[in-house]
């Protein structure tokens, strides 16, 4: 049933992208992304009034309307639909959503547990945004709501399934991807297959570049770094390839707000894409009215509105989390230094411009950041300076063989800015390293290929969308040159891939044995849950070793039961022991301390996930069957009776 | 010709996995050596501690039995009591020349993890390596394990998931790639013959 139900949002979707392809003129390779960002949107912000599910019912309502205004006029819709990229995206869309719901793929990442994935779990089960629903801890959820938004329109019917949220943002890439055939014509179909197909291939090309041992996350996650490159793709494709930009420029906003909403790091992503399409507005672009205002008034207006669309939505967010959380977003970045933003960016330009004596840990992380961007391979086609120098070769030849001189002063325009833009943006992923993180994370650029490869993502795929245009509109004396780098850079993928990842570890056919574990987890989740049923007590956490891995796993599959704190990861020894091994992870903490935290917290449940001797050498009394239950590796459920741990079951 | 490029592409495409098929249940009940059962004995376990006769523990995650066969191995079929949350299969067509190197990579075409049947597409197969599991400390008893055994005619045409796309996308691909040829064919070499008619004339 939860396929049909999935099927039913993409339906929705599709009704939504078809009514907006006949009613505004928009090619239908770009409908569908328009559509998705309006679905995103449109949450959002009854998300953020607190009526998240009237928001989904009215996008359902919006979408039976759509259909039936298709239906009506069916004629149009024949002759406007067919389209690569819309053909494309319907049938990835439905070849994933079947799939998946065979397969069913689960969230593997930490990141996925401990916010991505969870918070579209609470949506659902709440009925309430992500920031105020209770977990049971601590939670600081102050990260942007699109990509949750979007997760949870996937699962809006039915029963929530880890694998119809990744369903649900894959359809969002087939989005972007179907997008980037937006200039062609139907009958030059064969001219957008190589487009769609590295625009396909791109979150594998640019997220992987070893051999890896194990099924990739690409295409089966919820994380957000992908799905922001694409998003800024999204925006750059649909605005270069629109054709009546007049008429469609509330597109490009929309895309811009939820390129703003899918993470906070992509807020600098549009603005450069803002900055880029004000620019293209008023310097390039012949001839663009605002209703019935036309000249260069027409034109500032069109660049306000866009410029100022990410700076609403992003402001918009600071003003709801000021309201809801009390929690002023734009003061402090938090991290080591505790600086606001602008804090932030003056300190290190003056520190990069010798303004000031920059401090040892901006030499050492700007050096290695300069020195990764011509040595680390992160990406299947080399390092980032090899990608600048692919992208600025597609926008040379864009230029070359376009016989529109606009389109060829569009394409230098973008080589410029788009560099510019990726100089600051380096730039500032830099500050971030410097200001923001710990030394031992900045030390090594922790996660450096995670935080830089959505630019490149989103800059490769704008270069190709306009090589696109300018395939379409080509000197004669150059026929067919432009489709040569396209064809040379899908094999050079093709076989790069090829050899990095083998069979059974990409989404479509990877082997269910390795998410085994987690469907192990998952069993012992609904066992708990099958012992407590409703209580508002919390469930104390005691997973010996563990380095807080399981407890975001088991704080996410409880739900809506809550898990407590448990210390991060409940790791218990008495102040006394003696750790071996020195493992960071143990908490020193006496058992008349733990009973009277477990008080203090409203915990009514202990649940041992994994027991070792430091647990029942010092905890054991505490337990009616002394730990006897657990002793040889088993999972167990304890209720908290007075100062006693009642045995209640064995978890498998 | 334009127009019937991509039917006809697909048509090759299906009229080919159809021979293929039919040919390789051909050759394999002309070729295919005797059925034979294989003994626990007679595999290397790499990354498992043997703890009974037919029963291992797996002791990293990717435990692997390795099995060096004196006759060609066509198909393998395995069932196991416990265990299995692995199941690929890598072959190697001469013992000597095995560097593990994952390049030749089977998946069971079935989600069945327990009753694992594989029919090898290549010919002088000796060597197989057996990813039976997944999971460190996990248990994997084995019932039986066979090789060259007879499968049905129906099995030769068994699609995974992944050659389903690739018999999707691989022919648009290819046609898109041979009307891009047409296409650079029609613009220089028939408006050069064109021209050469024309200034004859």
């Amino acid at each position: 049933m939860t396929f049909f139900f999935t099927l039913l949002t993409f339906i929705a979707i599709i009704g939504i992208s078809i009514f907006i392809s006949i009613k505004f003129d928009i090619s239908s390779s770009l409908s569908p992304f328009i559509s998705v960002c309006f679905e995103v949107m449109l949450l959002s912000v009854f998300g953020c009034i607190g009526l998240v599910r009237l928001g989904g019912y009215i996008y359902y309502i919006l979408a039976l309307f759509a259909i039936i205004y298709s239906i009506i006029n069916y004629k149009d819709v024949l002759k406007k639909i067919i389209s690569p990229g819309f053909l494309f995206f319907t049938g990835a869309s439905l070849f994933v959503i079947t799939l998946f719901s065979f397969k069913q793929p689960m969230f593997v990442v930490w990141d996925e547990f401990s916010f991505w994935g969870t918070s579209i779990k609470l949506v659902k089960l709440t009925g309430e945004m992500y920031t105020t629903a209770p977990i049971g801890w601590a939670w600081v959820a102050t990260q942007k709501p699109g990509l949750i938004m979007n997760g949870y329109m996937f699962e809006f019917f039915g029963k929530y399934q880890e694998w119809r949220a990744c369903a649900g943002m894959d359809v969002l890439l087939f989005s972007v991807v179907s997008a980037t055939a937006g200039a062609f014509e139907n009958k030059n179909w064969h001219k957008s297959i190589p487009f769609i197909s590295v625009a396909f291939l791109t979150p594998f090309a640019f997220s992987l570049y070893n051999t890896i041992y194990s099924p990739s996350t690409v295409y089966m996650s919820v994380m957000a770094d992908i799905p922001m490159g694409m998003l800024f793709a999204g925006v750059l494709c649909i605005y270069f390839a629109l054709k009546n930009k007049s008429s469609s420029m509330w597109a490009v906003c929309l895309a811009l707000m939820t390129l703003t909403f899918t993470k906070d790091t992509a807020f600098p992503l549009a603005m450069i894409a803002a900055g880029i399409i004000c620019v293209d507005i008023i310097f390039i672009e012949k001839q663009i009215n605002f209703f019935k205002i036309d000249g260069i008034k027409a034109k500032i207006i069109n660049s306000i509105i866009v410029f100022a669309s990410p700076l609403v939505a992003f402001f918009s967010w600071t003003a709801y989390l000021g309201s809801v959380l009390k929690i002023d977003a734009t003061s402090n970045v938090g991290g080591s230094e505790q600086m606001g933003m602008i804090e932030m960016l003056i300190t290190g330009l003056k520190q990069l411009l010798g303004l000031m004596q920059p401090s040892e840990k901006f030499v050492q992380v700007m050096g290695k950041m300069y020195s990764s961007y011509f040595d680390i391979n992160l990406t299947v086609l080399g390092s980032g300076f090899k990608i600048t120098i692919i992208v600025i070769a597609i926008l040379f030849i864009s230029f070359i063989i376009s016989k529109d001189i606009r389109h060829k002063i569009r394409c230098a325009v973008f080589a410029v800015l788009s560099s510019v833009g990726f100089l600051a943006n380096y730039i500032f992923i830099g500050f971030c390293f410097v200001f923001v993180f710990k030394e031992t994370e900045s030390a090594n650029l922790m996660s450096y290929e995670r935080y830089v490869y959505p630019y490149y993502i989103g800059w490769f795929l704008a270069a190709l969308v306009l090589l696109s245009i300018s395939i379409v509109s080509e000197k004669r004396r150059l026929y067919g040159v432009g489709r040569l780098p396209i064809y040379v850079i899908l094999l050079i993928i093709v076989l790069r891939l090829n050899n990095i990842v083998y069979p059974g570890f990409s989404f479509i056919d990877f082997q269910e044995g390795f998410l085994d574990g987690r469907k192990i987890q998952e069993q012992k989740s609904q066992a708990i849950a099958e012992y407590v049923g409703n209580t508002d007590e919390k469930i104390f956490f005691i997973g010996q070793g563990d380095d807080g891995n399981r407890w975001f796993k088991y704080s996410s599959q409880l739900l809506p039961l809550q898990l407590e704190y448990s210390f991060g990861g409940g790791t218990l020894c008495l102040p006394s022991a003696e750790i071996q091994d020195d493992s960071p992870y143990y908490i020193k903490i006496t058992p008349d301390e733990l009973l009277d935290y477990l008080e203090e917290n409203n915990c009514g449940y202990v649940f041992v996930e994994l027991s070792d001797n430091f647990l029942s050498d010092g905890f054991g009394h505490l337990f009616s069957d002394n730990l006897e239950n657990c002793k040889d590796g088993q999972s167990c459920l304890y209720k908290i009776v007075d100062d006693k741990f009642e045995f209640v079951g064995e978890v498998e | 010709m334009r127009k019937y490029l991509l039917p006809l592409i697909y048509v090759v495409f299906a009229v080919f996995y159809l021979i293929s098929g039919v040919f390789n249940f051909a050759y394999d009940r002309i070729k295919m050596p005797e059925e034979q059962k294989i003994e626990v004995s007679q595999l290397y376990a790499e990354n498992m501690k043997q703890i009974d006769d037919n029963t291992f523990v797996a002791t990293t995650n990717d435990p692997q039995f390795i099995f060096i066969s004196n006759v060609e191995i066509h198909t393998l079929k395995y069932t196991l009591k416990q265990g299995g949350t692995g199941s690929k299969a890598l072959y190697y067509k001469n013992a000597k020349d095995i560097d593990w190197s994952p390049n030749k990579i089977l998946l069971p075409k079935a989600k069945e993890i327990k009753n694992v049947k594989y029919i090898i597409p290549e010919n002088n197969v000796t060597s197989v390596r057996l990813d039976i599991s997944g999971t460190f400390t996990e248990i994997i008893e084995i019932e039986e394990i066979v090789i060259n055994y007879r499968p049905k005619f129906v099995e030769y045409f068994y699609i995974s998931s992944m050659d389903f796309a690739k018999f999707i996308v691989i022919p648009i691909v290819i046609s898109s790639i041979l009307l891009y040829f047409f296409d650079l064919y029609e613009h220089y070499f028939k408006k050069l013959k064109n021209y050469k008619y024309k200034t004859t004339e």
